[in-house]
């Protein structure tokens, strides 16, 4: 008999190569523990037994208990068939390729945001489309009341706008999304015993300059260094000319934050720029405290984050509740940065002024500061964070700790 | 389990279609049996046994009326042991929880709410059953003795969770003695595909919008951005629903099974009785057969008619859950039904088809908001009529703002899928692939294949990167 190709055999054989490559595939394949672009580890292959309140029961009274109504039929969590799903989907062969073809298909229906970020043509952009004011309200207390218990101290604070602001002239206002510009303005006003710094009408005029990643939610270096001659301008040194600077081309294929959650590859990668002094830069010993041990580097740069995905942690490493950085300035002035990780790619033109620079990250620091630095060595505090993180943390607060 | 998920695409189908395509004949209906089970369990693992104890009263009653056929006070009793545990079943699991609220809520009583979680598709398949019981009972279908075999017909998974309502005189015949053919199961996978494209790439999508305006408050809409809302629903519902009855149906016919259609372009049709002979068709056609026609139908003059519309269109409400707001959109398409019956059916026959189709279109959407705008767990009257007022008047511009910046932004992100939809739901699209199929059959029969694959595809880019999942159906 001599096979003939018909319309049903066709749709057969595509249906079943599909149903069985798939999972096929998907079992074979090696499976990832982590997946970097997510930052999280993946769910693992479920447990077949313990996965009820059934099945944990020990004794005749727990077995009553989970016989109740209300445990039996847990549909959305704890039960092993949701679990297998989660790791089915998690471990799907191909499962970036997926994503991108889903978000491709986004844009093709007019889709402008993605994941929360917004592409233009070549730049990727963070929104910044709510806050919870209670919750500013809240962290602009605490460092009000920081400043009020600190007279001796110069204190100041920089909000750093993100690139949503420098390109809000190209996003439709329809958008909805909320001017950084203004949320600034009104945590400024609310500011007492301190001076704020603003970086915005620094780098304004530089929206072309690359002065935000495109795939990434920092500042690039020339970002951070802008904000560094409005940070110098309001705490009196003169800051250095660009031209004093070479810069160093430390990675030209950055993909970061922004481009995670996109994964759209058409985006140029970014590069990981260091501004060198060329006179020569300051001897440092930067120590990294993650509250149990400490490390000792004898440069800003971390560098070996550059073989990895998160370049933007060379500045400095990743976030760490307590970085001390010495230098060889000898000019007796100590700087305490209350910061988040925008001032990574800042402290390398702050470090040129300073002695000693101490950066916290209230993230990770849940007592007063006094019982890990001695407040008094420091002159000047600054808090710097940029609008998006700042208007959800929940953590700078916790500055009300330190008396 | 839900046909839109990996675990049933790529594990569950799979496995259970090899094993049920390679077994004899004979073994078939214990595949179906098995996977049924599997399929119900699988996030049920406990009411399963609700729905075997259903399945075998109904079997064991079906036998015993058979058995008496000249007793006929046995039959009876046969009957309303079925019925009343059946109806049983749904008030307990359904309703309880609702009538203690509303007790509690009249004469001030504390009686504790039990809160039963729902088994998934217990409206389905005790309705299922039931119509086995009476048409047994009315002498008009033959009985099952094979236990195995009844038992698939209700765990028969395709159907099982959302319908359609499958009476056991549609697929009598099949259940016991089918042949599958390669174009059954061609094009019972090319249907499925359809659904899955029209549950997982258009529903949920539209939905999302849905889901964006429901949660603002209703009292700041702008009119557009009421009636993008309601509208965006609207569209939900059918691609959802009609798109899981076409998976359903698909997935019957890749098993040898002939299901009946349950939807047939409702959103064009130009009177609201018309809509309800397109909509959920085999739910009008159980109330029909089950409560209209023994309550005398429209034979017991008008106004007698006119009560027993309005009697099945709220039960028709109550069916799809059990709160107020469904119970006011079953009567408030009885009450339009009686209209058009009494004078604006041949009134709608003689304007223009347009204006008959946007009277019609126009009460349908109204109705949504009736069954939607409604935030879940409003269990009394008032907080329903307050919030359905709310919502209505917002569509009027009673906020007093036509267009915002949120509406913008809504048309310029939803626009291109609101065509989309208007495109799906009308017949357009199949008046197009009859055209291609008859200027260029070959590229047709081919080409169509390979279009479906690419759905099936994009459905699955969706499915395993969307956490947004939700299915509309669970809970009637």
């Amino acid at each position: 008999m001599k096979f003939r190709m018909t319309p049903a055999k066709l749709m057969i054989a595509l249906f079943t190569i599909v149903t069985l490559a798939i999972p096929i595939t998907t079992a074979v394949l090696p499976k990832q523990e982590r997946s970097e672009n997510e930052n999280r580890t993946l769910e693992k292959f479920p447990d077949i037994v313990n996965h009820t309140k059934m099945d944990k029961a020990q004794n005749f009274s727990e077995v009553m208990d989970a016989i109740k109504w209300d445990y039996i039929t847990v549909r959305d969590k704890d039960s092993w068939m949701d679990d297998f799903e989660t790791y089915f989907s998690d471990h799907l062969a191909g499962r970036e390729d997926w994503v991108r073809v889903r978000n491709e298909m986004e844009k093709l229906v007019g889709k402008k945001e993605i994941n929360g970020v917004y592409t233009l043509n070549d730049q990727m952009i963070q929104v910044f489309k709510e806050y919870d004011a209670d919750m500013v309200q809240k962290s602009l207390d605490a460092m009000n009341a920081f400043a009020e218990k600190h007279p001796d101290m110069q204190v100041s604070l920089m909000l750093a706008p993100t690139a949503q602001e420098l390109f809000s002239s190209e996003i439709p206002t329809y958008a909805g999304y909320l001017s950084e510009k203004s949320f600034i303005d009104e945590c400024y006003k609310k500011m007492s015993g301190m001076t704020t710094i603003d970086c915005l009408s620094f780098l304004s005029g530089h929206k072309n300059d690359y002065v935000f990643y495109r795939t990434d939610h920092h500042w690039t270096s020339l970002g951070a260094y802008y904000a560094y001659c409005a940070a110098a301008k309001t705490l009196g040194y003169s800051s250095y000319g660009l031209d004093s600077f070479n810069i160093e081309t430390a990675s030209s294929s950055f993909r970061g934050t922004l481009y995670s959650k996109t994964l759209d590859n058409s985006i140029t990668p970014d590069s990981i720029d260091y501004y060198m002094l060329a006179s020569g830069e300051p001897t440092v010993k930067m120590t990294v405290s993650d509250g149990r041990s400490e490390t000792v580097y004898d440069s800003l740069y971390v560098r070996s984050y550059l073989d990895v995905k998160d370049k933007y942690s060379s500045f400095t490493g990743s976030n760490s509740p307590v970085v001390t950085i010495e230098t060889d300035v000898n000019n007796g002035k100590n700087l305490l940065l209350i910061k988040d990780s925008y001032a990574h790619s800042l402290v390398p033109f702050l470090s040129k002024h300073y002695s000693k620079i101490t950066m916290v990250d209230m993230r990770y620091i849940n007592t007063d500061l006094n019982n890990l630095i001695d407040l008094s060595e420091y002159q000047q505090a600054m808090f710097m964070f940029n609008v998006v993180s700042f208007s959800s943390d929940v953590n700078i607060r916790k500055i009300a700790l330190t008396k | 389990m839900v046909f839109s998920s990996l675990t049933f695409l790529f594990a569950f189908l799979p496995i259970t279609l090899i094993i049920y395509y390679l077994v004899p004949k004979k073994a078939k209906n214990v595949v179906i049996l098995v996977s049924g089970l599997v399929f119900y369990a699988w996030g049920e693992p406990v009411y399963v046994l609700v729905m075997i104890l259903s399945t075998f009263i109904d079997y064991t009653a079906g036998r015993i009326i058979d058995k008496y056929d000249d007793r006929p006070k046995i039959r009876t009793l046969c009957l309303l042991v079925s019925l009343i545990m059946n109806l049983g079943l749904l008030g307990t699991f359904k309703y309880l929880g609702f009538i203690i609220e509303s007790l509690n809520a009249w004469f001030g009583l504390a009686i504790p709410n039990p809160n039963l979680p729902l088994p998934i598709g217990i409206s389905f398949f005790t309705f299922q059953s039931m119509s086995y019981t009476i048409d047994l009972y009315r002498r008009q279908i033959k009985v099952q003795k094979n236990a195995a075999s009844f038992m698939a017909f209700v765990t028969l998974f395709p159907q099982i969770v959302a319908g359609p309502i499958v009476r056991y005189e549609d697929i009598q015949n099949e259940i016991d003695e089918r042949t599958i053919t390669e174009k059954m199961v061609g094009d019972g996978i090319s249907r499925f595909i359809v659904g899955l494209g029209k549950k997982v790439l258009i529903a949920n999508n539209i939905g999302l919008l849905w889901t964006e305006i429901k949660a603002l408050e209703y009292g700041s809409l702008s009119a557009v951005t009421a009636w993008m809302g309601i509208l965006a629903f609207t569209f939900q519902i059918y691609f959802d629903f009609s798109g899981y009855s076409d998976m359903a149906i698909g997935l019957g016919k890749m098993m040898g099974f002939n299901f009946p259609e349950n939807f047939n372009y409702p959103y064009m049709s130009h009177s609201v009785s018309e809509f309800w002979r397109r909509w959920h068709i085999t739910l009008g056609d159980w109330f029909k057969s089950y409560i209209y026609f023994p309550l005398g139908g429209s034979r017991k003059g008008l106004p007698r008619t006119i009560i027993n519309l309005l009697i099945v269109w709220t039960i028709t409400g109550i069916w799809h859950g059990a709160s107020w707001n469904f119970m006011l959109w079953g009567a408030y398409f009885g009450i339009l039904i009686v209209i058009e019956r009494l004078f604006l059916g041949k009134v709608l026959e003689k304007i223009p088809a347009f204006f008959s189709w946007l009277y019609t279109f126009v009460m349908v959407v109204f109705g949504w908001v009736l069954f939607d705008a409604v935030a879940p767990g409003t269990v009394d009257f008032g907080g329903v009529f307050s919030q359905v007022w709310t919502y209505i008047s917002a569509m009027f511009g009673g906020n007093g703002v036509f267009l915002d910046n949120a509406a913008t932004n809504y048309i310029v992100n939803y626009g291109l899928i609101f065509a989309i939809c208007i495109f799906g739901s009308s017949d357009v699209l199949k008046t197009l692939t009859g055209y291609i199929r008859k200027k260029a059959p070959v590229w047709a029969q081919y080409g169509f294949p390979v279009v479906d694959t690419v759905v099936m595809l994009a459905s699955v880019a969706y499915l395993s990167t969307s956490n947004y999942n939700p299915f509309l159906y669970f809970n009637f």
